[in-house]
């Protein structure tokens, strides 16, 4: 591949998927700023191995893969410095997000959320994947997603339906 | 299918389309309103991620890759492996050096300009469909756009020294690894090509067999402008060029 094509073949990639990067980053990191250096550190990344991508209908998933890495490797980095941000602290502005009620209470829901139950239903709602799409980014089996995804809309219907009950 | 299958389906995907799904949905009213209060949850989760994306962004991972990609400054080991490189090329290399083209920086930028076809004029506008997903851009798209190229250079300690009025489209590419802003400008009837380079500092004409074009040093940045080599450097182009120092006209046959 020339020069002039990769470069190009990189900015298509940036211009369709930076977006879509931006928003899963924010919901696996918790603020702005961590999830813009995410979706930085992972177009550098897919820049040194753009060689790697052979067929592009493939580069949506392989570049959430080359993220939830970069973000696993940021916990390594960070560890003892880690504080998760809490998803119900962060600005809640009208110009941030929805603050109807009822939005509020399922963002407060899918905190609650454990992050195995929380991650797959991102991907699937949010990024549009497939079952197995989802099985392959996050390296498990397509039986263990299903039952993730399932569980957590399980979950989180009964924990509106709480909400909604102590509300009344 | 028997409610509970239904459900546990419905709870993986609520938009599952297996075939004795929809039957069993047909069939039984109070399963149809779950898989609907899944449906109206998975829209809720939507809107209640969704998160507006930084003015700008794509534009600053093209910068912060450019700037990734310069030279970072020479170690001993580095000149050490230097030396013996060119000691080994001294012995092997001339007759193959003879023989080889030099690609000079001026041939990747009419690369980017021929692949991009900017130019109105030319066929494919994949550039400008690329980007706006169809040829007519916005007001707003457009303004957009030129605010994300001014947003860039400023990062970089850069202005856009042109009026917003003449600009047909614009957009922060990477040529030669290094991010530059590329403009299609319009004056009267005549179209031309500018690329507004921060990170170079020199100055020559150079042509090539369809483009003619001026590299212009100005302000400790470089700006080229391009032209189609079968109409020459426009009246316009050559305006533009003259009012940061270039020549008038540039000859057919540099």
């Amino acid at each position: 591949m020339s020069a002039v094509d990769k470069e190009k073949r990189y900015e298509n990639l940036v211009h369709a998927y930076s977006g879509l990067l931006y928003r899963y980053a924010y919901w696996l990191a918790g603020d702005k700023a961590t999830a813009e250096d995410l979706v930085q550190d992972t177009f550098l990344r897919a820049w040194r191995f753009l060689d790697s991508l052979k067929e592009e209908a493939a580069a949506k998933s392989w570049l959430t893969t080359i993220l939830r890495r970069e973000n696993a490797r940021r916990f390594e980095r960070k560890r003892f410095e880690y504080s998760d941000v809490e998803l119900d602290s962060l600005p809640a502005t009208q110009s941030d997000f929805d603050a109807r009620p009822e939005v509020l209470a399922l963002r407060i829901a899918l905190k609650k959320l454990p992050a195995t139950y929380r991650e797959p239903l991102i991907l699937q709602v949010i990024e549009g994947y497939t079952l197995e799409d989802i099985a392959q980014i996050m390296s498990l089996p397509r039986n263990t997603v299903a039952t993730r995804l399932h569980r957590a809309r399980q979950k989180l219907k009964q924990q509106l339906e709480t909400d909604e009950r102590i509300a009344l | 299918m028997n409610c509970l299958e239904f459900r546990r389906l419905s709870l993986i995907n609520p938009l599952d389309v297996n075939p004795a799904r929809a039957t069993h949905r047909q069939s039984c009213k109070r399963c149809a309103k779950y898989a609907d209060q899944l449906i109206a949850q998975d829209e809720l989760i939507r809107e209640a991620t969704r998160i507006e994306v930084p003015e700008g962004f794509a534009a600053r991972i093209l910068l912060n890759q450019s700037l990734q990609e310069k030279p970072r400054r020479p170690t001993v080991k580095y000149w050490l492996s230097l030396a013996a490189s060119i000691a080994i090329a001294a012995v092997i290399l001339p007759p193959i050096i003879r023989d080889a083209a030099f690609v000079p920086f001026e041939s990747e930028l009419i690369a980017h300009v021929s692949t991009h076809n900017v130019l109105s004029a030319d066929q494919g506008l994949e550039h400008r469909d690329r980007l706006s997903g169809n040829h007519h851009f916005s007001a707003s798209e457009h303004a957009s756009q030129i605010g994300e190229v001014r947003q860039v250079l400023a990062s970089i300690g850069a202005e856009m020294p042109v009026d917003a009025d003449n600009i047909l489209y614009a957009s922060t590419c990477v040529v030669d690894g290094e991010v530059m802003a590329h403009l299609l400008m319009k004056d009267g009837d005549e179209e031309y090509v500018v690329f507004l380079m921060p990170q170079w500092s020199f100055a020559r004409t150079f042509a090539h067999k369809d483009w003619i074009g001026q590299i212009i040093q100005s302000n400790d940045q470089s700006l080229a402008i391009l032209n189609r080599r079968g109409v020459g450097m426009s009246s316009a182009a050559a305006k533009f060029s003259s009012q940061f120092g270039g020549t008038q006209t540039i000859s057919q046959s540099i």
